[in-house]
């Protein structure tokens, strides 16, 4: 049997002791509908009351986890959804794998996708016939079923006003919008997966970058040691070759010093000779002299200036020997420091070879650095815009999630939200009146407030002082649906008027003697005043 | 193993190599097989091989046929078993062993029997070789010609291909066909093994942490030995050497080789050396707590030598004719290793004390997520490590570091080139030591450099008397097998002068700071004070007490440093020669 659940049309604000009857609402209902009839018009003819009856609003509540999607039995709500698709996820992880076997492959997937998750691929809209999609209703709406309950009504389903959604497409309806659910949360999964997917392809790429600088390091590791090698072979034999050098340069510079040796030698002992010769005329000249005052010295003299003459002649030649001694000296120097700088120069230029090898080295390892961080930069962009879908699609789900209803259901519940519909008679046309669920004021607190003015007040005010509404939500969503589909669907107009037709509350016996009891308990309250009773009666019974 | 079976494991393979995990799952569901059940959708499935070998058991050759009918291949993927043929996305119900029994024979007579080498090598690697790898073993021939011909002839299939490092492998389902065909099974064709075809991804990789235990029992072996030829050989020499020896006489014999500025970072290089005793350093009331061993970092420019010190003199670089400073055995160099590479192999030296020399330690922060563990190494505490393919550790690291980085060196102080901003905290936990390229220095370098190439200097002399005395020293002091007994280990005592000369250099380094906020941390201090001690460690042949004190001059060596590294680390705030002057007045 069919679980329903029936939910009380009125409900009692707090504060309210006294019981509002059925006669009352009926009564209440009567006079609003009173009071909203045209009585006169410039444009049209006045309007009669045709029909007042009390029909039920069906809404499927179809359980999915502890929860229920709410259907619109009556087929009246649609719900439009924005679908946004992810990129294809598989398209990207194929690539990822078939890229594992190749670096450049690798970077040029990269590359292609760096903007592929920057957002959704596409949009659509999709519309969810009587599924009903909003926070604010569910939140109402579980306030109303915890007031109603539940029962298994002996009354065939057939019988429920309105119901043109039967259980089994309500559920088709419903799995709709789970299944909608469902693919957000797949959305996330192969999210996820395209993460991971990534993340490992990244680790492996960067693995066998750090294993080729290795290769790099070891490779570059055996020539620069074979270039050390030969670079220490090298300089020896050119320290060998230099070693010659300054040996034949010091073996010539020192011929060179030696026969200048000797001729200084020779030379100095000549000096000698000639000074102990000069020494020897001085002595004569002197002895000459001394024994012989007047006799002439001149001979004397011409031979000692002839062998200074010779001596000054030596002592020149022995300064230029030593000046060439100086020379050779300064030149055999300046021979070995050239020789020192050349091969010092050669050595430098060797050192420099290893150092270039060094270099290109360094070179190489650091431009697969470069490669592991940019294939790290390139992969953290595309990990971010892939979080991002994530978080969206998150939100999504979150959203999705707080418009179903939080209540747990064994089985499909079809809940009857009661509401009177009034139809309006003139000669133009047909107008009807929606009066969704109410909330009952407590008439000491109005009359309280407004006791004096209450009754300076029109008598609709005063209705709907004393029939609040129970749920705006309810309202704008449900029965404002309802009232479009009224003024502009015909059929659905005929289909109600039908239905209406059936329950109206002004052809049944028992209507005057109900509206009698209910139009007194209002006075009674100080609702109505006695007159509008009276008019009332007069007009209906 | 009956046939059927291998045909289902076969297809296993052959549907996890054709399809992406989205359509194994679809191809699940539209076969309602149960399995597929328990998943919301096909991205959650994490085996693909059990979600392949599921659809494997619940279908035959015309099952087989269907799916590959119904669903798209991998154009790409290729795929030769013994019953089945994926190749250009067309599936064939024959095998493909005979055409690889063939193609064998063809590589045999194209590459020769270097072709049968290079598979037998790949095969015995786990299935995959590296070029690198295979050309310690095949030498003859043009390889890169024979691997081009074995991939041409569908044996082997590229596994990666980088710029100038590659790997080939052979495909999983030709493996047991290999095998038999050279000889390495006697199995007769037509059988595979189930372990070859086991749903599980992991191949056989190379166990790093295994070799670098090999590594390790060597290294212990070297010291073993250096040992033991120094007492039978050198001992009497290396005491004589050790009662006339210390830091001074360490500076000088540096200062002799490369002049007054270089030999400064050899000084640090070779005192980290003895610290790596790691011993007791005691006060006068017992225990401090602390250890000798510190970590040591030269950085600064380029080309200033910073290798030269913590690589060569410590390793050695006989074609250069520098000998080796360092305890042997005792010195893992790190050159080109990754970071990950190292907190793998650390594991290898959990509880050990070794020290790790690395060049170029920057590079070591460009790899993400790095940091971390290296903090921990550095603070010597549990490591544990998550990569892709699993966890690494958790190990106690308890060994040093010498590195090297390169920093732009600024007119004032210097920047990291490291971009990690926890880079700070790893600075702070080691001894630093700023390089600036400048004019007086390079003169040195060069001249340096110019008299080693010309082989003017001669270190190996110099460097033999004072690695035995290192080693022989840490062998006592570590408690060495070879010489306890025989000499018994020192802790080092600090006195209270070693306190006061500290707490008078805090002061007047403090005094020239103007700002509130000190830009180094209290650890400076620690890591002085251990420099001081391991410092003091030359001095054990000097000293007959059954401690060492912290000697004047390594005092005074430590308080250089301190002095010398506030400054840098205060952005050069004040000159550290006007702050000495105080401290050291005479």
């Amino acid at each position: 049997m069919q679980q329903r659940l029936i939910l009380p049309y009125a409900s009692l604000k707090p504060g309210r002791d006294k019981p509002f009857t059925n006669e009352m609402e009926k009564a209440a209902i009567v006079c609003l509908s009173e009071a909203r009839r045209k009585k006169t018009s410039f444009i049209g003819t006045p309007e009669k009351i045709e029909a007042i009856s009390k029909l039920e609003y069906p809404l499927w509540l179809i359980p999915w986890k502890e929860n229920c999607i709410i259907v619109d039995g009556a087929a009246l709500c649609t719900t439009v959804l924005v679908k946004e698709e992810v990129p294809s996820i598989k398209s990207f992880t194929e690539d990822l794998i078939k890229s594992s076997t190749s670096l450049e492959t690798f970077k040029e997937t990269l590359n292609n996708n760096i903007k592929t998750f920057a957002g959704f691929a596409s949009q659509k809209t999709q519309t969810l016939n009587s599924v009903i999609y909003s926070e604010h209703l569910s939140t109402s709406l579980l306030s109303l079923v915890r007031e109603g309950c539940a029962s298994e009504c002996g009354m065939p389903i057939s019988n429920v006003d309105l119901l043109r959604v039967p259980e089994g497409e309500a559920r088709e309806r419903a799995y709709l919008y789970i299944h909608e659910l469902e693919r957000l949360a797949e959305d996330v999964d192969a999210l996820k997966f395209a993460l991971r997917v990534l993340g490992e392809q990244t680790e492996y790429h960067k693995e066998k970058i750090a294993i080729e600088i290795e290769h790099i390091w070891r490779e570059y590791e055996s020539i620069i040691s074979e270039a050390r090698e030969f670079l220490n072979k090298k300089i020896e034999i050119m320290a060998k070759e230099k070693e010659k050098e300054i040996k034949k340069e010091r073996a010539q510079a020192e011929e060179k010093l030696k026969k200048l040796l000797q001729e200084e030698e020779r030379i100095s002992k000549r000096i000698k000779d000639v000074e102990l010769v000069v020494d020897g005329l001085e002595k004569r000249r002197k002895e000459q002299k001394k024994k012989y005052p007047k006799r002439s010295t001149s001979r004397l003299d011409y031979r000692i200036e002839v062998e200074k003459k010779t001596l000054k002649k030596l002592v020149e030649h022995l300064g230029t020997i030593k000046k060439s001694k100086d020379k050779i000296k300064t030149e055999y120097e300046k021979r070995i420091a050239e020789v020192e700088t050349r091969y010092l120069e050669i050595t430098a230029e060797e050192i420099k070879k290893v150092e270039a090898l060094e270099n290109s080295r360094n070179e190489e390892i650091s431009k697969r650095r470069d490669e592991i961080s940019e294939i790290e930069r390139k992969a953290d962009v595309i990990e971010s815009q892939i979080k991002s879908l994530i978080e969206k699609r998150n939100r999504s789900i979150k959203d999705f999630e707080g418009r179903v209803l939080p209540y747990k259901a064994e089985d499909a519940l079809l809940i009857e939200i009661p509401f009177y519909l009034v139809i309006y008679e003139s000669k133009e046309k047909k107008r009807f009146d929606v009066h969704p669920p109410v909330m009952i004021e407590s008439y000491r607190g109005i009359v309280d407030r407004i006791k004096k003015a209450l009754f300076s007040f029109s008598l609709e005010s005063r209705m709907h002082m004393l029939l609040s509404p129970k749920s705006p939500e309810i309202n704008s969503l449900i029965f404002e649906s309802m009232r479009k589909s009224l003024e502009k669907d015909p059929l659905f107009r005929e289909y109600v008027r039908g239905i209406c037709e059936a329950k109206n509350l002004l052809k049944m016996s028992s209507f005057g003697e109900e509206l009698r009891k209910g139009l007194d308990g209002l006075e009674e309250e100080g609702w109505i005043t006695s007159k509008e009773k009276d008019e009332i009666l007069k007009l209906y019974l | 193993m009956g046939e059927e079976k291998e045909k289902v494991l076969e297809r296993a393979i052959l549907l996890k190599r054709a399809f992406h995990i989205i359509d194994l799952y679809r191809i699940g569901k539209r076969l309602k097989i149960r399995f597929f059940d328990q998943f919301p959708n096909g991205w959650v499935i994490r085996d693909e091989g059990e979600a392949a070998l599921e659809i494997s058991s619940n279908i035959d050759d015309e099952g087989l046929k269907s799916i590959f009918r119904e669903f798209n291949p991998r154009e790409w993927a290729v795929f030769r078993g013994m019953f089945y043929t994926l190749e250009g996305g067309k599936l064939s119900l024959e095998g493909s062993w005979k055409n690889i029994q063939d193609s064998i024979q063809k590589s045999v007579l194209r590459i020769g029997t270097e072709a049968i080498s290079i598979l037998k090598t790949m095969i015995k690697l786990g299935g995959s070789a590296s070029f690198e790898e295979l050309r310690k073993t095949v030498k003859k021939i043009d390889l890169q010609d024979a691997l081009n011909e074995l991939e041409r002839l569908g044996i082997i299939a590229p596994l990666y291909k980088g710029e100038k490092y590659r790997e080939w492998q052979i495909p999983r389902e030709t493996l047991p066909i290999l095998e038999i065909e050279l000889g390495l099974k006697s199995r007769p064709p037509g059988k595979i093994t189930e372990q070859v075809y086991t749903t599980g991804e992991a191949q056989e990789r190379i166990d790093y942490v295994e070799e670098e235990k090999k590594r390790v029992e060597a290294m212990d072996r070297e010291l073993d030995e250096y040992l033991n030829d120094l007492l039978k050989k050198r001992l009497e020499e290396t005491i004589k050497f050790g009662k006339e020896f210390g830091i001074s006489s360490l500076s000088a014999y540096l200062e002799d080789l490369f002049g007054p500025l270089l030999c400064f970072d050899s000084l640090l290089s070779i005192t980290q050396q003895y610290g790596l005793a790691n011993t007791d350093i005691i006060h006068e009331r017992g225990k401090t707590g602390k250890k000798t061993g510190w970590s040591l970092a030269l950085f600064g420019d380029p080309g200033t030598g910073k290798s030269f010190s913590t690589r060569d003199m410590i390793l050695g670089k006989p074609d250069a004719k520098i000998g080796a400073h360092g305890i042997p055995g005792r010195n893992r160099y790190c050159g080109g290793m990754t970071p990950a590479r190292f907190i793998r192999i650390g594991q290898a030296y959990a509880g050990k004390v070794f020290n790790f020399i690395v060049p170029e330690f920057n590079d070591f922060f460009r790899y993400k997520g790095m940091v971390e563990p290296l903090k921990i190494a550095m603070e010597q505490g549990e490591i544990k490590y998550e990569t892709h393919t699993g966890i690494i550790g958790p190990y106690r690291f308890s060994s040093f570091f010498s590195v090297n980085y390169n920093v732009s060196v600024q007119d004032r102080g210097y920047l990291v080139t490291v971009q990690d901003p926890n880079f700070n905290a790893i600075e702070d936990r080691m001894l630093c030591r700023l390089h600036r390229l400048t004019k007086e220095r390079f003169i040195e370098i060069t001249r340096s450099q110019m008299k080693l190439a010309l082989g003017a200097i001669d270190i190996e002399k110099g460097s033999k008397k004072i690695r035995d005395h290192l080693t022989l020293v840490y062998g006592i002091q570590t408690g060495h097998f070879l010489v306890k007994g025989k000499f018994q280990p020192k802790p080092i005592m600090v006195t209270p002068k070693v306190f006061d000369v500290v707490s008078k250099a805090r002061e007047a380094i403090l005094g020239e700071i103007q700002e509130e906020i000190v830009k180094f941390s209290a650890r400076l201090e620690d890591k002085i004070l251990r420099f001081a001690c391991a410092a003091s460690l030359m001095d054990y042949f000097r000293s007959d007490l059954d401690f060492i004190p912290v000697s004047e001059e390594a005092l005074k060596f430590a308080i250089q440093l301190y002095v010398e590294e506030a400054s840098v680390r205060s952005k050069e705030a004040f000159d550290p020669k006007e702050v000495l002057k105080k401290i050291y007045p005479d």
